[in-house]
């Protein structure tokens, strides 16, 4: 588990059981988005991690040992502390079947492995901007464009 | 990583268990109409007969003792009927068909003894013995189709068929010597009881042809059967494969480009040890890439028969060498220092293809470091043994025939394998449920190729481990020696 440098730049959590992948991604948001950045390995690292750093953003793989991203997704919506943190999956799984999973547990955005590292702190710095009704709306209408695709 | 349970690569179809589950399912649905069509086809004649008796012999005590008695066995074939159509619901198809028969045989023999009880009620009355000799027929033919009908093989149908020649023949000749109308009828004896039974074997043997046709229409349509799920296997199999390597292939990806890229766009503020680090993560995303695509190569060869090798003696140790120089140095940072314990004879070879035997420690090896704890001891061993295979000749006298072979033995102390997934073990893609569940990487292609390897080269793998952690795993991989090699002096002997 790694902690982010004291400084006053939003925290990003990174959780992915892959190191290199987690390496990337954590100096990705560091280099190029002068973001402060703690990662975990699993999702019950990343769950503890949270509540310890308290992030701006959470970055998080699905297919992980323990407890996965979609548990880690519906934990962090469950509780009241961290329910309006923006939460980005990053995935490799390409159906829309697990894209609707992932917007359905409570992420924010799903995107597709491979993304460059700037399109990647591009969506995390979206995700920041974005107000919780801005968050909400553009929840709903992913869910419906995801939902649609699924069923056609 | 594919899970366990959706692998179908290995399923055979048993047609002969499609064929017979056609066959039940025919029967059941026949006995579940047929039941209830006969349950108030029953009560019909019952009620008509009552009535009509009554009608034609009004006031006679005896009509009511015989009404009394068909009602009785009515209540019977009842009871039947409703257990029937009970079974034929929970599926039961022998003892649905059963409670359709035994009614029905006893709907036969149901009129003669009703009229043996008005016989010997009332010798001298009037008796409807043609309406009597006439449903009797009838009613044979019936059970003779039904029977034909509703169960399997030629031996119920004859069986059914010789019981009501035998029936038919006892009925008619008592009724020949029933007063006054019998007395007539037993003038044509001579033409009329073979008539009946020939008209008997000639509903049994239509039904035979047909059962005949129709079994082979049953497995033609069997065939299309198996080959239309066959084809949706392979189609879940295609589409399977191409989600996992879909998934497989995305992340060593991401991690080579992205990597690259990062290097590219923060060149200039990255230190001499972050570069370094930046591309040594991308050369091993690239070597990820690599290893996956040539497992996949491989794997994809060898199904398709194409990759066809000359064999020629492959000497183990050289073998075990370049193998170990190969392993991921990755793996054997994450497994510590490790001991290598080798017992293997410098002259011992095998006769196969080098690339292959190569490959089967490099991934034996690799598994080993794996899922056994820093600082454990491997051991790799070989021998020469004869293997007995089997085959013909009784156990006591051991004539089982015998090759040489040559077992390499590749043992670890580590996590073990629960002995109830060690079937899992050499499917492709399939990795175990314990190890889906940690970070231990993994494509579930090295041991597919291990056993797909050896049995190329004539010989075999299996597994051995009690699942105790520290106990480890024993991999035994058997090749064949080399022609030369042949009935060397010290053999071991394996079952």
């Amino acid at each position: 588990m790694g902690h982010p440098s004291g400084g006053t730049e939003p925290t990003v959590l990174v959780v992915d059981d892959n190191a290199d992948l987690l390496a990337l991604v954590a100096n990705s948001l560091r280099k190029l988005g002068g973001f402060s950045v703690a990662t975990a390995t699993n999702g019950a690292e990343g769950l503890q991690c949270y509540f310890e750093v308290r992030p701006a953003c959470v970055v998080v793989d699905v297919k992980m040992p323990g407890l996965d991203g979609y548990q880690l997704i519906r934990a962090l919506r469950g509780d009241p502390d961290s329910s309006a943190t923006p939460i980005i999956v990053l995935s490799a799984m390409v159906q829309d079947r697990d894209k609707l999973a992932g917007l359905l547990a409570g992420a924010d955005a799903y995107l597709l492995k491979p993304i460059s590292p700037l399109d990647l702190v591009s969506a995390v710095r979206q995700a920041l901007a974005r107000t919780e009704t801005q968050r909400q709306q553009r929840l709903r209408a992913l869910l419906d464009d995801t939902a649609e695709s699924t069923e056609s | 990583m594919i899970e366990p349970s959706l692998d179908l690569s290995q399923d055979p179809i048993s047609e002969r268990a499609i064929y017979h589950e056609y066959e039940r399912k025919r029967r059941l649905r026949l006995a579940g109409t047929l039941l209830p069509i006969f349950a108030v086809l029953q009560c019909i004649v019952v009620i008509v007969g009552s009535y009509v008796t009554i009608a034609i012999y009004p006031g006679a005590p005896v009509v009511l003792q015989v009404n009394i008695f068909t009602t009785i066995v009515m209540g019977f074939c009842a009871f039947f009927y409703i257990l029937g159509v009970s079974f034929a619901r929970r599926g039961h198809v022998s003892r649905a068909v059963l409670c359709l028969l035994l009614p029905m045989g006893a709907t036969i023999i149901v009129p003669p003894l009703a009229y043996d009880v008005a016989y010997h009620l009332a010798p001298h009355a009037a008796s409807p013995i043609i309406a009597i000799t006439f449903s009797i027929m009838m009613a044979t033919m019936i059970f003779i189709v039904l029977t034909g009908i509703l169960t399997t093989g030629r031996p119920p149908l004859i069986g059914a068929t010789l019981s009501m020649n035998i029936l038919t023949a006892i009925i008619l000749v008592y009724i020949f010597h029933v007063q006054g109308l019998g007395a007539e009828l037993s003038k044509q004896a001579v033409p009329l009881i073979p008539f009946v039974l020939v008209i008997q074997w000639a509903i049994a043997g239509v039904l035979l042809a047909a059962s005949g046709t129709y079994l082979q229409t049953l497995r033609e349509l069997g065939d299309v059967r198996i080959a239309y799920a066959r084809a949706q296997q392979l189609d879940e199999l295609k589409d399977q494969f191409i989600t996992h390597i879909n998934h497989e292939l995305r992340t060593p990806v991401m991690a080579m480009q992205g990597h690259v890229e990062l290097l590219l766009l923060t060149e200039d503020g990255l230190s001499r040890e972050e570069r370094t680090a930046y591309l040594e993560r991308a050369k091993r995303a690239g070597d990820n890439l690599v290893s996956l695509v040539t497992g996949i190569l491989d794997m994809r060869r060898l199904e398709q028969g194409a990759e066809a090798f000359a064999p020629a003696p492959v000497p183990l140790r050289e073998a075990l060498d370049a193998a170990t120089q190969m392993l991921d140095p990755r793996e054997m940072q994450t497994g510590g220092i490790r001991d290598l314990r080798v017992t293997i004879a410098p002259e011992l070879a095998v006769w196969g293809e080098t690339v292959r035997v190569r490959q089967i420690f490099t991934n034996l090896l690799s598994n080993a470091i794996k899922y056994s704890p820093p600082g454990t001891p491997i051991e790799v061993a070989a021998h020469q043994i004869v293997e007995s295979l089997p085959g013909a000749g009784p156990w006591w006298r051991d004539q089982r025939p015998r090759r040489e072979m040559v077992e390499i033995i590749v043992r670890d102390y580590g996590l073990g394998i629960p002995p109830a997934q060690i079937p899992l073990l050499f499917k492709r893609f399939v990795r175990l449920p314990r190890d889906l569940a940690s970070s231990t990487t993994g494509n579930g292609l090295g041991l597919h190729l291990c056993k797909a390897f050896a049995e190329d080269m004539g010989g075999s793998i299996r597994v051995e481990s009690s699942g105790i952690e520290g106990e480890g795993a024993i991999f035994r991989v058997l090749l064949p020696v080399p022609l030369a090699s042949l009935s060397t002096e010290h053999l071991h002997d394996t079952p």
